[in-house]
């Protein structure tokens, strides 16, 4: 029975050396893994532009951006409210979605010039919370409509994260350095482009794929 | 045994790694099996299918808005061929607007007029006999006016419940012929809502879905591309300003022909552009389409680009900050038009790309823009909400493949852009502090005086904290025209759970308030409750719309275009837009969710004032529980459910 194991242990180790680089499957993790994100979707004609402010019990952040952008909070309280106020005065919509666990639980939209509209998820966030410090950000421009998936990890918590580009991940209240690892789910659709921004500064900005590390 | 047993775990360890690799293995094999089919057998051909959405009005209502997941087609004759059969063919929103899974919701009201096209997708060419809409599980709200209904409060968003499911059906031949658009126009009617029958219930729909005539609906366009040769890649895109609503291929002999949106009672306004792998583009400027009238066929000629370029850049305030959404558009000149610069001329141009900065750094990019020789130089126009325009020409980088530059730029190695901007800064105030554990949030926007053009709103939330009376607000406005009036309006929560896009306080207004002043005082917000104004505007076109007007103080009354009475007979003031609505074709119904207040209805057609009329919205009696309603006002109690109101009928302008 041993002499069997061994005699095909170099052909397993082998298989697992191969799905070892080809699924990158062992990387360095710092914690276990995290609850589900929770984020907004803001769909609409492209280019329609808006600002918006996200508020969960403790910290609040302003976007400024055009549609469509996905707007994932990591490490948020389940309570989150985002105001939105298309800046354009036509009647083009703005559909917001809310996204638990990456399902849409909520819809809604606004179609009159320069109006605001409001979304919340799970229960009333009555106040707006005081803005994020630290305020930690990677944003993925490109490329547009590929969906890519990764991991949003600090010291203590790692969160599994699917999306489609362009897509703003927002770190909650992290514990030390936060390290973010995309990648594209299919091929030939070129390099990715990924941001990190730290208190509204834009501090480090990779092109590559299918596989970006940031920081 | 410790070697046997360190065997068995290392055996059970790497089982998994096996199976995985055993069924990668298969799933490769399968992978080149597959390809090695596609090979062999030669691809189907395949053509275009434009799917759009047109409607029934509606009304009494504010919005009816359905969150759409995807549209599928089956080219089964059985009209009950099954969810699950594998013919179906999925047409989901484009990439542009979104990805794959992404519902979008589509507002009902805005398909009364005219149709709204939903995607355009690849399909292999056949007849498609099943046409299938899937809905989310949460399947839209549905927003009415004031009702009369005792325990029915209007003007706040209810959730619907669809007695179809989340999927509706409907049988019709749907033929798609290779190298070719077809379009598709379905009639999405929701049917009449059936209120809830108690407080805290849901609207229930009973929606049908039916195929109408492209020829009813969309404006049939024709034309012919020229250029020195025409292959696969070649389009012809319509656009809106900056919006693109539709796109053709281009056939080898270089003809092209598309149906356009428009209104059933008017006629709509596009802008046509040719573009194709190695050329220049070619563009046409304002061509007027109606449904029933077929327009002059369209020539768009292309030039071989001698060269091609990146265009990028970022976009700030003048003080550098980011401008992350401003509008950055590559503007070319058309054909029919003599315009040779779109700086100076703008409005003899055609937007023929178009990025946003994005979110963060503001930063945009145009790649492999073609640049042909003698050709009118490109402009870019770039824009933003509340701060000024700026055009700018492109100038060609020196080699192919370089980066282009800008002339005025703010970076002499691209095309970046710092829009100025004034600043207009004030004060509102509530008539009750908010209780702990609460606050008042508001929202200020600036329309030229005397106009319903909106130019520029405070991007964020202004909060009266707990135990507060008054916030300030900032409010970046274009230095141009340099007066404006101003319109503040709160965000309140009904029975404080539910965010509400109407307000439960009146609007604050005051008018011609200059750019650049400091100070302003724009009045108390006194929590009222919800209210709503209906009417009909007879006879309409697709030019009427109605105007919600109120009176606001203004000491010189100078840059008022209408001026009014104070309710309050202090004065004469001006009267400044705080909602328009258009109306529904044919039956003329228009209504308004505004709060308790006096106001002033006018109906408008091509823009000139043709009726109008004073209509006071009464408060809701007061209720005491729940409290708050619709916000906290004073005591005692509440805004109770709110009342509707009619203003009757607006005449239409006479021959």
């Amino acid at each position: 029975m041993s002499r069997c194991v061994f005699a095909k242990l170099p052909i397993a180790l082998f298989s697992c050396a191969l799905l070892a680089a080809g699924c990158n499957y062992f990387q360095e993790k710092f914690g276990p893994p995290a609850p589900q994100e929770q984020g907004f979707q803001l769909l609409g004609p492209q280019g329609t532009p808006f600002s918006a402010i996200i508020s969960d019990l403790t910290a609040s952040w302003q976007v400024q951006g055009a549609v469509p952008l996905e707007i994932v909070v990591l490490n948020g309280t389940p309570q989150v409210r985002m105001v939105v106020t298309k800046l354009r005065n036509d009647s083009s919509i703005i559909s917001v979605d809310a996204l638990s666990a990456g399902s849409i639980v909520y819809s809604n939209s606004e179609s009159l010039p320069f109006s605001t509209t409001q979304l919340q998820l799970t229960s009333i966030v009555p106040t707006l919370a005081p803005p994020a410090n630290p305020d930690i950000r990677y944003l993925v421009l490109a490329p547009y409509g590929m969906n890519i998936t990764g991991t949003i990890e600090d010291q203590n918590l790692e969160f599994q994260i699917a999306a489609i580009v362009p897509v703003l991940f927002i770190f909650e209240n992290p514990v030390g350095a936060t390290t973010g690892q995309f990648t594209e789910s299919a091929i030939g659709y070129g390099p990715m482009t990924v941001q990190l921004f730290q208190n509204g500064k834009l501090t480090k900005t990779v092109v590559n794929g299918p596989n970006v590390r940031i920081p | 045994m410790k070697h046997s047993l360190f065997g068995r775990i290392l055996l059970l360890a790497l089982v998994p790694f096996t199976l995985a690799l055993a069924l990668l293995g298969l799933f490769w094999a399968g992978f080149r099996g597959a390809t090695a089919l596609r090979d062999a057998t030669a691809a189907p051909p395949t053509g275009m299918l434009q799917v759009g959405f047109i409607d029934s009005p509606s009304l009494g209502f504010q919005r009816i808005a359905l969150s759409i997941q995807q549209v599928r087609v089956n080219p089964s004759t059985n009209p009950n061929v099954s969810e699950t059969d594998n013919n179906w063919f999925s047409i989901y929103l484009p990439p542009e607007v979104s990805g794959v899974g992404a519902a979008y919701q589509v507002n009902f009201l805005n398909l009364r007029r005219q149709v709204q096209l939903f995607s355009t997708v690849s399909l292999p060419a056949q007849v498609y006999n099943q046409i299938e809409v899937q809905f989310l599980s949460d399947p839209g709200v549905i927003v009415p006016s004031c009702t009369g209904i005792p325990f029915l409060e209007g003007c706040i968003a209810y959730g619907i419940s669809l007695t179809t499911g989340t999927s509706l059906r409907t049988s019709a031949p749907v033929p798609v012929i290779a190298n070719t658009l077809t379009q598709l126009v379905l009639e999405l009617d929701p049917g009449t809502p059936v209120p809830p029958s108690a407080p805290g219930g849901t609207y229930q729909l009973t929606p049908t879905l039916s195929v109408v005539s492209t020829s009813q609906t969309l404006a049939q366009v024709s034309g012919t591309v020229s250029a020195p040769s025409i292959g696969s890649g070649f389009s012809v895109t319509a656009v809106q300003g900056s919006t693109i609503i539709s796109q053709v291929p281009v056939s080898s002999s270089g003809t092209f022909l598309f149906g356009l949106p428009a209104p059933v009672d008017g006629s709509a306004t596009y802008d046509l552009y040719a573009s194709g792998p190695g050329v220049g583009y070619g563009a046409f400027k304002g061509l007027q389409v109606s449904l029933g009238s077929p327009t002059s066929p369209v020539t768009l000629s292309v030039s071989p680009a001698a060269s091609f370029g990146t265009i990028t850049g970022s976009v700030t305030d003048a003080a550098g900050n980011p401008l992350g959404g401003a509008l950055v558009e590559l503007l070319f000149p058309a054909s029919n038009t003599s315009t040779t610069s779109c700086v100076s001329q703008p409005s003899g141009c055609v937007t023929v790309a178009s990025q946003s900065a994005s979110s963060g750094a503001a930063q945009y990019t145009f790649p492999n823009v073609p640049f042909v020789s003698g050709a009118p130089a490109y402009a870019l126009r770039v824009s933003y909400s509340g701060h000024d325009t700026v055009l700018s020409e492109v100038i060609p980088p020196s080699t192919t493949g370089g980066t282009a530059t800008c002339s005025p730029t703010t970076n002499a190695s691209n095309c970046s852009f710092a829009l100025s901007s004034a600043t207009i800064t004030g004060t509102a105030s509530v008539d009750v502090p908010p209780p702990p554990g609460s606050e008042v949030e508001f929202v200020v926007i600036a329309e030229e005086t005397g106009t319903q053009n909106i130019v520029s709103a405070t991007p964020f939330p202004v909060v009266i904290p707990a135990g507060r009376t008054s916030a300030s607000f900032s409010l970046e406005v274009p230095t141009q025209p340099g007066v404006y009036d101003l319109v503040a309006t709160t965000l309140d929560f009904f029975q404080n759970q539910v965010p509400s896009t109407y307000t439960g306080h009146d609007f604050l207004v005051l008018s011609a308030v200059p750019a650049g002043a400091s100070n302003v005082d724009l009045g108390t917000f006194t929590c009222v409750g919800h209210g709503s104004v209906a009417g009909i505007a007879a006879s309409p076109s697709s030019s009427t719309s109605v105007q919600l007007f109120k009176c606001a103080p203004q000491a010189s009354n100078s840059g008022c275009s209408a001026s009014c009475a104070l309710p309050n007979g202090a004065g004469t003031g001006c009267l400044v837009s705080v909602l328009q609505s258009s109306v529904t074709p044919a039956s003329g119904h228009f209504s308004f969710c505004a709060p308790p207040d006096t106001y002033t209805v006018t109906r408008s057609d091509n823009g000139a004032t043709n009726a109008s009329t004073t209509v006071v919205v009464p408060t809701p009696a007061p209720i005491s529980s729940p409290c708050p309603s619709t916000c906290q006002g004073a005591e005692p109690g509440c805004p109770g459910v709110c009342v509707p109101t009619s203003v009757g009928t607006l005449a239409a302008p006479s021959p």
